[in-house]
């Protein structure tokens, strides 16, 4: 698709996440470290996989005394006795993996992990395609040293290479000489042939098939007709060779969220204080909105990420009830999470030892004409509602922020719903029959609906007349007046429905003139010989 | 008494003349509760100031239920203005907790009231707080009619609170009602709001149709604080049909309800002091 994609890869040679306490020397395994040698003491992590324990990964002195990731620890055993080791947690590999992926976003939102196999003794890594945005860090060569840079500071040893295709990237920066390199475009081939067979990505009982045919390097093979390779190994090798050098397209992060606009900003010095965090924010708002201006466009969910410097990832979702375009608008959506306001905590981020990129997008959009603004410059589009709406649901969540609406049913407790303030726009949810209340009668329902309803005590003259007096919350209600019943089914026809008796409603008003809605559950003879009261509301 | 009353009338007339000197040009815009015999008796003696801080407060639990009924009615009036594309909308800060725990807001109950739920705006709120925070948010919305804020009884609502909500609804011109709970304590702790009623339950009108059934709502409604005027207890009777108060029947007026309340606090439904007015031959009713 896109001919001249450049993607780089960075391999992470060794993830470590949460080990060095029993291993001292494990985070110093620089090149640096290297160098001096002798004083690390050997130490390898292992898998338990099938046919015993393997080594999965070493630090330098291991490599050194030749132990070699794939080999059985007993054999490592044979060759270093003093070897140290530990079981590799692959879970937190990944885990940690999946936040450098989300940390790379800064570069490219088109990041993927490379997910971490069990057993496998390759390092793993990342997929960044970076088409068209080297150029904002100054370069192929600057944004590779950029991610190197950043990641030895976060103590991981990786090496990187941009290529052409993801299957050329991957095996230049795993099984390329040099640490960083960057394959020139349309010299794809070139940098592959000299590579062993293990960089094609394929497994490795494959790649000892093929060395027992004397191919040795990806060169060999492609050298050979095709077909009788495909024809003995299958169609997956002439897909990863066509992977390799180029033919065949191989999307990087197929899944990523669908950015329709996007604002970026990444600072040399981190920011500490949440103030100068919400004026970049606003920044990046500023820029945003000049392009959804541009293109008649505005946004309903916005997405905002800061990046921390130590590679954590803050992200930010936010929606709006009518497309955005205001600059300020949008900053408000987010500052509002952010800063604390009138003594309610927003957000708790920890800004740790600072943010260093602000990314803003827009991830729902929808077109807007484009806005007469008057001279005064006033926006006078009669949103304020909206805008508190979208504020309120922001800061709350959407579920808090709702509107009543009417149901088709009759039980009272069906007849009404709520949904989130920012979906119900147009108000127009309502059945449109106006309650008939009689002159000079008080309301036939409540005004509040206690749910689930309240089991009362009474005391009724008759068993299916209205009540004397009853017992609700502990306290003792002589009935003054009272009117009723008003019978209500139930909706037979729901499943939910099944086994549940006829209501008798009765609105009753006591001597002190507070007024509640009491039903009795059941028809006295009828449906049950003891019926039982509930108490469903209260009236003004 | 009448003398004492009369007292009390000269001295609200005094109380109004000086507000009107401390800010001489201003004719705050005032929401007519819908009988002139309520407005006056209110700050400014319009009727309900609109760029204020209301308090509605239960004179005991069992009152809650007219309180919110009270506090539905004044939403009723307030969001009755306007044309139906564009009526102004309220938001109804609600919580699970405190004294409102008598459910939900029920649409079809508050539309038979006369307040349409499709006016309304709830936000759920977790503590006092928010609440606050929330309301002051709302309050500098234009096109609301106004806010309702149910309290749960926390600490958080305070003179400094109730200065900063006054203050808000003073420069934004919206009336902020608060629900403040029950206690008797809540009447007494110093606010800045214009205007605290003190809400019971009181009998319904007569039914015309069903003697046996209840009729229009009323409220027996204590004005315990009033900026600018003298405390007084009013009948109230809502007309749904309509959108307005009546005053179904004056018990008493000035300070002379207050004591009497005193008595009233428990669940003793005989004692209250705002059953039937016949029921006290001895007080003289002045209409």
């Amino acid at each position: 698709m896109q001919r001249h994609a450049d993607r780089a890869q960075a391999e992470l040679q060794r993830l470590r996440g949460r080990r060095p306490r029993r291993a001292p020397g494990l985070q110093k395994n620089s090149p640096s470290d290297a160098a001096e040698g002798g004083r690390q003491a050997p130490f390898a992590l292992i898998d338990a996989v099938k046919g015993g324990l393997r080594i999965a990964a070493t630090n330098g002195t291991a490599a050194a005394a030749g132990i070699r990731p794939g080999q059985r620890l007993a054999d490592a055993r044979a060759l270093v006795p003093a070897l140290e080791v530990q079981d590799r947690d692959s879970a937190g590999d990944a885990r940690r993996l999946t936040r450098l992926a989300e940390w790379a976003t800064r570069y490219t939102p088109w990041t993927r992990a490379e997910e971490v196999p069990v057993g496998a003794h390759e390092g793993c890594g990342l997929l960044l395609d970076i088409s068209g945005c080297a150029h904002l860090f100054g370069g192929e060569q600057a944004l590779l040293e950029d991610v190197l840079g950043r990641m030895a500071g976060m103590g991981h040893d990786a090496r990187a290479a941009v290529a052409d295709t993801v299957g050329a990237a991957w095996a230049v920066a795993r099984y390329g000489q040099e640490r960083l390199r960057i394959v020139k475009p349309g010299a794809v081939r070139e940098a592959v042939v000299p590579l062993p067979l293990a960089a094609l990505r394929i497994s490795q009982e494959m790649a000892d098939d093929l060395g027992r045919l004397g191919l040795v390097s990806i060169g060999d093979v492609l050298a050979r007709p095709r077909a009788p390779l495909v024809a003995r190994f299958g169609a997956f090798l002439g897909q990863r060779l066509d992977q390799a050098v180029g033919g065949r397209g191989e999307p990087v992060a197929p899944d990523a969220v669908r950015v329709l606009a996007r604002a970026r900003l990444l600072f040399g010095d981190p920011l500490i204080a949440l103030d100068g965090i919400v004026a970049a924010i606003t920044l990046a708002a500023r820029d945003l909105s000049a392009e959804l201006v541009r293109r008649q466009q505005g946004a309903r969910r916005l997405r905002l990420q800061l990046y921390r410097v130590d590679g954590q990832r803050f992200v930010f979702d936010a929606g709006a009830s009518s497309p955005l375009q205001d600059a300020d608008r949008i900053a408000a959506l987010f500052a509002e999470k952010l800063v604390p306001a009138g003594g309610l905590s927003g957000a708790d981020i920890d800004v740790g030892y600072g943010v260093e990129g602000v990314v803003l997008e827009a991830c729902a959009v929808d077109s807007v004409a484009q806005r007469q603004t008057d001279l005064t410059q006033e926006q006078t589009d009669g949103s304020s509602l909206e805008e508190l709406i979208d504020r309120l649901s922001n800061r709350l969540g959407a579920g808090r922020v709702v509107q009543l609406t009417a149901r088709a049913s009759h039980l009272p407790e069906r007849a009404q719903g709520s949904v989130p303030a920012v979906s119900a726009r147009d108000m127009t949810v309502e059945d449109g029959v106006p309650p008939l209340v009689m002159y000079g009668d008080a309301p036939l329902r409540p005004i509040r609906m206690l749910t689930p309803p309240e089991p009362v005590e009474v005391v009724a003259e008759v068993p299916e007349g209205p009540p004397r007096q009853f017992r609700w919350r502990r306290m003792l209600h002589a009935v003054a007046k009272a009117e009723g019943p008003e019978r209500l089914a139930p909706e037979w026809w729901l499943a939910a429905d099944r086994g549940s008796v006829t209501r008798d409603y009765y609105r009753v008003e006591d001597e002190a003139g507070r007024r509640f809605w009491i039903y009795r559950d059941g028809l006295y003879e009828r449906e049950t010989t003891a019926p039982r009261w509930f108490m469903h509301g209260v009236f003004a | 008494m009448a003398d004492r009353a009369a007292k009390q009338e000269v001295l609200s007339a005094l109380r109004r003349d000086l507000s009107r000197l401390e800010s001489p040009q201003e004719v705050r815009p005032a929401l007519s509760l819908g009988e002139a015999a309520l407005d006056r008796r209110l700050t400014g003696g319009r009727g309900l100031i609109l760029g204020g801080l209301h308090e509605i407060v239960g004179t005991a639990y069992p009152d809650m239920g007219a309180v919110s009924g009270f506090a539905a009615a004044l939403g009723a009036r307030l969001t009755a203005q306007g044309s139906p594309p564009a009526k102004p909308a309220l938001v109804w800060v609600v919580q699970g907790t405190g004294s409102h725990d008598l459910g939900l807001l029920y649409g079809p109950g508050l539309r038979m009231l006369g307040l349409d739920p499709r006016q309304l705006v709830l936000v759920r709120v977790r503590d006092d707080r928010e609440a606050l925070w929330v309301t002051e948010e709302a309050l500098k919305t234009p096109d609301l009619a106004g806010v309702v804020t149910e309290l749960g009884g926390g600490r958080a609502y305070d003179l400094k609170a109730s200065r900063r909500l006054q203050l808000a609804a003073e420069k934004f011109g919206r009336p902020a009602l608060l629900l403040a709970g029950h206690a008797a304590g809540a009447a007494s702790a110093p606010s800045a709001a214009l205007t605290r009623f003190r809400i019971s339950s009181a009998a319904s009108a007569a039914n015309p149709l069903t003697p046996t059934a209840p009729g229009r709502l009323r409220f027996s409604v204590h004005l315990d604080r009033v900026r600018g005027g003298a405390p007084c207890h009013f009948l109230m009777e809502w007309m749904h049909e309509t959108h307005r108060f009546a005053v179904a029947a004056r018990l008493s007026r000035g300070a002379d309800a207050a004591p009497r309340r005193q008595g009233a606090g428990g669940a003793a439904a005989a004692a209250r002091p705002e059953a039937p007015a016949r029921a006290r031959p001895a007080k003289k009713l002045a209409v």
